[in-house]
């Protein structure tokens, strides 16, 4: 825990205004990532977990706006600032692979072109030069560097995402974002691009919040993980020992949510009933509807997310979280 | 890109035989004078040969001496010329000959001359519109659906009311009005009353490209706005705008060549139209004489030919999917 700090992120609320009302999609989520940590968040649909990752980017458009809090970026608050200001951060120093990876390639343009046009528009460098840079990253990914005359349509779903990614990292930044970028790809090239990532952390040495669903993933990957549910982060911890012994009423669920590859087959548990809209969050604890240890005090008081053991949060009675 | 784009241009079998049609009508209209046998509006042909030439005697108008070694003198002298001048005129509404490949009209013009000098005026007149009004309907079209807001809303509301004029009786009423000198208030008409069809259309192109991932990807990495509109939105509708292009351009031919046929236009400019004019005035189509009124119509589907087949090309561009590898 000796390493610096990256990123901290302090009581940040984001959501998006709709005419129904302020949805509060990221309500109060605080965390802190330390250089070369993996973070993995994970939790259901329409938990904030996306607009978590776009508030950290300033990426927020339109509606969506960041409330309140503090982003603190390697010692400076980025929440605050001007879009400008914001230009000499983003992608240079935080990257992000977007949820669609696949469908963020420009169909016209050679893969050459893209990457050189990202180079470009952060860096005061000659073409030449940023064709370099563009060649030596694609080899990074694996991608052979005659791949860059190619469109995007030649290529296949995984390579596609194995650009993106080359994209992102085009700037070396500190910090990578990655929005669900698997969701779209078979599990053999999923876990290829997820090998590919490790391998490219330990030799560039960024850290990596990765954002998924799909939990199964994130524990074999991720140093630590937080697991968000109604815009709230409900536990967080090192992956391995959050996933051996999870806390967390709704962990247990998502948990109980897929089967083991090798265990015996039982019947899945699952969670009952679906998310609470975010207009009006039911009071108390937010997962009081569908929690099976829900006693009437749950849906008064909020739960406070409380170390539990060495580096772990849980926000529930159960640990202690409405002493 | 660019290199690219004739590339793709010159390899697909299809573009490529429209460019070289287009290539041909445009040098046509380039080198008209040269190419048409005899002046458009002319009826005859005078020769004008000098026959004699003789030269009279030097007749002194004075004389001084300035010096002892100096003489000056002004003198005149008169020399007689004789020409011989041959006028021959044509004949008047002849079949095609020999000397007149097309024939002649009612007053004797050389229609092929009168074809070949049209070529220059429909020609100029279509790409002339063509040009003027994608650039203005591109521009608009990017800044009503790239920026929205309350500049779209002014945009789409005059392009609206432009929608629902009709055009053809628009332009009869304006050509009426409005002194005919030259082609340019033809060129003013016609743009004025052709574009918010293409903006509509491209508009609505640059808004769903806009919403594409790419787009959003490329405006989060920190690229520009003018970048994004010109390096990652325009490449994609190339073949849209292209083929608004060229049907403005033959629209213009055709409105072009609508209004000189009903007299609106100046007809006293050489044109397909007014060559259709005068056929139609002169009942070229009673007498059967398909050599005056055929050809300005074939022109007109060959230069809209052309333009199909130059697309085919430009589709390649905007979709590399259909480059063939």
């Amino acid at each position: 825990m000796a390493e610096k700090t990256l990123l901290h992120i302090d009581h940040l609320k984001a959501g998006y205004a709709t005419k129904a009302g302020f949805v509060r999609a990221v309500d109060d989520v605080s965390f802190s990532l330390r250089r070369g940590e993996f973070l993995g968040i994970a939790g259901e649909s329409g938990c904030g977990k996306s607009t978590l990752a776009y508030a950290i980017m300033r990426l927020l458009r339109d509606n969506a706006a960041i409330e309140s809090g503090r982003i603190v970026f390697d010692g400076t608050d980025i929440a605050g600032l001007d879009e400008r200001a914001m230009n000499g951060y983003r992608w240079t120093k935080m990257a992000m692979v977007f949820q669609s990876a696949m469908n963020a390639l420009n169909p016209v343009l050679s893969i050459e072109e893209q990457l050189v046009d990202a180079v470009l528009a952060h860096r005061d460098v000659s073409k030449k030069e940023a064709r370099g840079t563009a060649a030596e990253m694609l080899e990074l990914v694996d991608i052979n560097a005659d791949r860059l005359s190619s469109f995007p349509h030649q290529l296949s779903g995984g390579m596609r995402q194995r650009i993106m990614i080359a994209m992102a990292l085009l700037l070396r930044p500190d910090l990578l974002i990655m929005d669900e970028p698997t969701t779209a790809l078979d599990v053999v090239v999923q876990r290829s691009i997820l090998q590919k990532i490790q391998e490219l952390r330990t030799k560039l040495g960024f850290s990596v919040i990765f954002i998924t669903h799909d939990l199964s993933l994130l524990v074999e990957i991720s140093d630590s993980l937080a697991i968000m549910y109604a815009g709230k982060i409900c536990e967080y911890g090192p992956s391995r020992e959050l996933y051996a012994a999870p806390e967390h009423p709704y962990t247990k669920g998502l948990m109980s949510s897929f089967p083991t590859l090798t265990g015996p087959i039982t019947r899945m548990g699952g969670i009952e009933g679906q998310a609470p809209g975010l207009i009006n969050p039911p009071p108390g604890c937010r997962f009081t509807p569908r929690c099976s240890s829900a006693i009437p005090l749950c849906s008064k008081r909020e739960p406070a997310l409380v170390p539990t053991s060495a580096g772990r949060l849980c926000a529930c009675r159960l640990c202690g979280g409405m002493l | 890109m660019i290199k690219d784009f004739l590339r793709t241009l010159v390899q697909n079998r299809k573009s490529l035989t429209g460019l070289i049609l287009l290539g041909t009508l445009i040098f046509v209209a380039l080198a008209a004078p040269l190419l048409a046998p005899y002046p458009p509006k002319s009826d005859r042909i005078e020769r004008t040969v000098l026959v004699e030439e003789t030269m009279g005697d030097p007749e002194v108008i004075s004389e001084e001496y300035p010096d002892k070694d100096v003489e000056k003198s002004v003198y005149s002298v008169t020399a007689t010329k004789t020409w011989e001048k041959t006028v021959t005129y044509f004949p008047l509404r002849s079949r095609p000959a020999k000397e007149h490949l097309l024939g002649t009209n009612h007053a004797g013009n050389d229609l092929f001359s009168q074809l070949i000098m049209g070529t220059r005026i429909s020609v100029f007149v279509g790409l002339a519109t063509g040009l003027f009004v994608t650039l203005v309907s591109l521009t608009l079209a990017l800044l009503a659906g790239y920026l929205g807001g309350v500049l779209d809303d002014i945009i789409n509301f005059f392009t609206n009311v432009f929608l629902v004029i009709p055009g053809l009786p628009l332009m009869i009423v304006i050509g009426t009005y409005i002194p005919m000198h030259g082609v340019l208030p033809i060129i003013l008409i016609l743009a004025f009353t052709s574009w918010p069809y293409p903006t509509r259309v491209l508009r609505s192109q640059v808004l769903t490209l806009k919403n594409r991932d790419f787009i959003r990807a490329s405006t989060m990495m920190g690229e520009r706005t003018f970048f994004v509109i010109f390096r990652e939105i325009l490449p994609n509708m190339i073949s849209i705008v292209m083929s608004e292009f060229f049907t403005v351009s033959l629209s213009a031919i055709l409105a072009e060549a609508t209004l000189e046929f009903i007299g609106v236009g100046n007809i006293t400019v050489v044109s397909w139209g007014t060559i259709l004019y005068w056929a139609q005035a002169n009942g070229a189509i009673l007498m059967g004489a398909w050599w005056w009124f055929l050809p300005p119509g074939l022109l007109i589907a060959l230069t809209g030919t052309a333009f199909v087949l130059v697309n085919f090309g430009i589709d390649e561009i905007s979709n590399p999917r259909l480059r063939k590898r």
